[in-house]
């Protein structure tokens, strides 16, 4: 596995692991009201710290000092896996703008907080596309046909 | 994914070179041994400038080492 592929399965440990712990503080407060208590607030950064600085301080130092970063196939794979990256985010945001036009019609008006949450589950989204199409092609080969 | 077109004798001119390791291969070509693997393994097309630098490195034409299939 060389680097690019180390990086990719970190970043997409670490969004997975986001999305989940978003989800654990952010449903409770939709449909119970309740709030995630400060402590388990404190340890589920610091889970998320841990992972992504511990995992990419592993993954980006280097095992010698000759050792090629990146070549002309890894920056192949990243061309296409950054187009790839951004198709999602257009099919994402074309499929919240349906939504959204289904549950509350052409008329209504969205609340701003709604606008920030939607560009930071775009965030989430390209980069996991991102890093998922890196490792997808590594394990085909990753031809540039 | 398809195996390209283009036919290689990586694995043989590493042989005949004392038994060349593949990190070795890479190393001399500048790139990463994964490079080298896929391209051994007909899944990755390098580019000229990388197919002269593997050529290189076993000291033979481009045409020696890699060929198009029809």
């Amino acid at each position: 596995m060389n680097r690019t592929q180390k990086v990719a399965v970190i970043t997409i440990t670490g969004m997975l692991l986001t999305i989940a712990l978003l989800a654990l503080s952010l449903i409770p407060i939709f449909f119970f009201g309740w709030r995630m208590p400060l402590p388990a607030r404190v340890a589920c950064l610091t889970i998320l710290f841990t992972v992504f600085s511990g995992g990419l301080f592993f993954a980006i130092r280097k095992q010698r000092k000759d050792e090629v970063e990146a070549d002309e196939r890894d920056i192949a794979i990243q061309k296409i896996a950054v187009i790839i990256s951004l198709v999602s985010i257009l099919v994402v945001v074309g499929m919240s703008l349906v939504v959204a036009n289904l549950v509350w019609g052409l008329n209504a008006a969205v609340p701003l907080w709604m606008l920030m949450l939607l560009f930071g589950a775009l965030v989430l989204i390209a980069s996991v596309v991102y890093h998922a199409v890196i490792l997808v092609q590594y394990g085909r080969g990753g031809s540039n046909e | 994914m398809s195996k390209t077109k283009i036919k290689n004798n990586l694995r043989q001119f590493r042989f005949e070179n004392n038994q060349m390791t593949q990190a070795e291969l890479a190393d001399k070509a500048g790139v990463t041994r994964q490079t080298i693997i896929a391209i051994e393994a007909g899944q990755y097309s390098p580019s000229l400038e990388l197919a002269i630098r593997i050529a290189r490195a076993f000291d033979k034409k481009v045409d020696d080492v890699f060929e198009y299939e029809q």
